[in-house]
């Protein structure tokens, strides 16, 4: 399993979701310095307690994310989509644009697989609904590689809903 | 970003023509761009071979299409076939195909109006739209009323399912296409 990915996930949700650290704490009974551990990945939580904290959070642990390219792009971009708590699973073009901003940050510290598949969304966007990635204001990815390519059809399939729901 | 260089379309069917063999469908945003429209960005060449004889040779095809990639210096990855999962789908498409470009070893065609509408509509993005404007303004002098209503048909089933932006989009393409066939009645 990758850790770092996990983790810097679990910090994102917790945002998305408006929870703060306590609480998150409290809702998973677990420590806010525990939180604060997994967040900065210096933890090394058992699966119980990422359990409960992805549990608390929507998330379902899956230990294929290394081998599926689905899994890279759904942890993500899917995860907005089918993966999480009913009120983000309620996901359109405007909730997706506020999530694109806040990630916009974040990607660039995100381990190197997801930033590919971050990128490979932003690719998506960029070439089939440029009039909707004009008003991200992201910058589209710099180095389009063969692997964000391929990336990118898979994350399209799951835009194209988002978009038409 | 950056998108296929224009030197990728310019050399396209003289490289297809060391590096292909058979039958093929260019089709997607790239075809845009071969036939002179280069009015937005892409990264894929839907490119699919046409399987002649059953698929028996389709693994040799697919391997051609990355030799032709790397003749364009492009990523293999820019060089798409699924397009052809889309394609079968659609009954009767070999009779919707225009002759391109043909070589010693093989021919490329590209999808006739009405079937590059139909190939379009189904997922109908911003871009879609944009491509199916462009490919009307292309093919309007040749196109003819008929084909033109069989499009409008299409469209007006497709939009009864259809919703929010998609639906808009739909909406702004029967316009264009009933302004169309409009003029072709006046005239």
């Amino acid at each position: 399993m990758n850790n770092e990915l996990v983790f810097h996930q679990i910090r994102t949700f917790r945002e998305l979701q408006g929870l703060t650290q306590q609480e998150l704490a409290r809702l998973s009974r677990v420590s806010v310095p525990m939180i604060q551990l997994i967040e900065g990945n210096k933890a090394n939580p058992s699966i119980e307690v990422l359990s409960r904290v992805c549990g608390v959070l929507g998330i379902e642990l899956s230990f294929k994310v290394q081998v599926d390219p689905r899994e890279q792009v759904g942890l993500y971009f899917g995860l907005v989509v089918s993966e999480t708590p009913a009120r983000i699973r309620m996901l359109n073009s405007e909730s997706l644009e506020q999530w694109l901003k806040m990630g916009k940050d974040r990607a660039t510290e995100a381990p190197e697989r997801v930033h590919e598949a971050w990128e490979s969304v932003l690719l998506a966007i960029y070439e089939y609904y440029p009039s909707y990635f004009q008003r991200l204001e992201i910058s589209p990815p710099k180095k389009v590689t063969g692997r964000i390519i391929k990336l990118k059809r898979i994350a399209l399939e799951r835009l194209v809903e988002v978009m038409n729901s | 970003m950056k998108a296929l260089p224009n030197r990728v379309y310019a050399s396209f069917f003289k490289l297809s023509e060391k590096n292909l063999q058979g039958d093929w469908v260019v089709l997607g945003g790239a075809l845009l761009h071969l036939l002179g429209r280069h009015v937005r960005t892409t990264t894929d060449i839907d490119l699919v071979p046409l399987l002649r004889d059953g698929g028996k040779t389709a693994n040799a095809q697919l391997a051609q299409s990355f030799d032709l990639a790397e003749s364009l210096q492009v990523p293999i990855e820019s060089i798409n076939s699924a397009a052809l999962h889309f394609l079968k789908k659609i009954p009767r498409f070999e009779k919707e195909l225009v002759l391109m470009h043909t070589w010693k070893t093989g021919r490329m065609f590209r999808p006739n109006l009405y079937l590059y509408f139909q190939l379009k509509l189904a997922r109908l993005s911003e871009s879609d739209e944009l491509d199916c404007v462009e490919i009307l303004k292309l093919e309007l002098p040749e196109a003819t009323e008929p084909e033109l209503k069989r499009i409008l048909k299409e469209m007006r089933s497709l939009k009864k399912k259809s919703k929010n932006d998609q639906f808009a989009r739909i909406g702004r393409l029967i316009e264009a296409v009933r302004e169309q066939i409009a003029r072709m009645d006046e005239e």
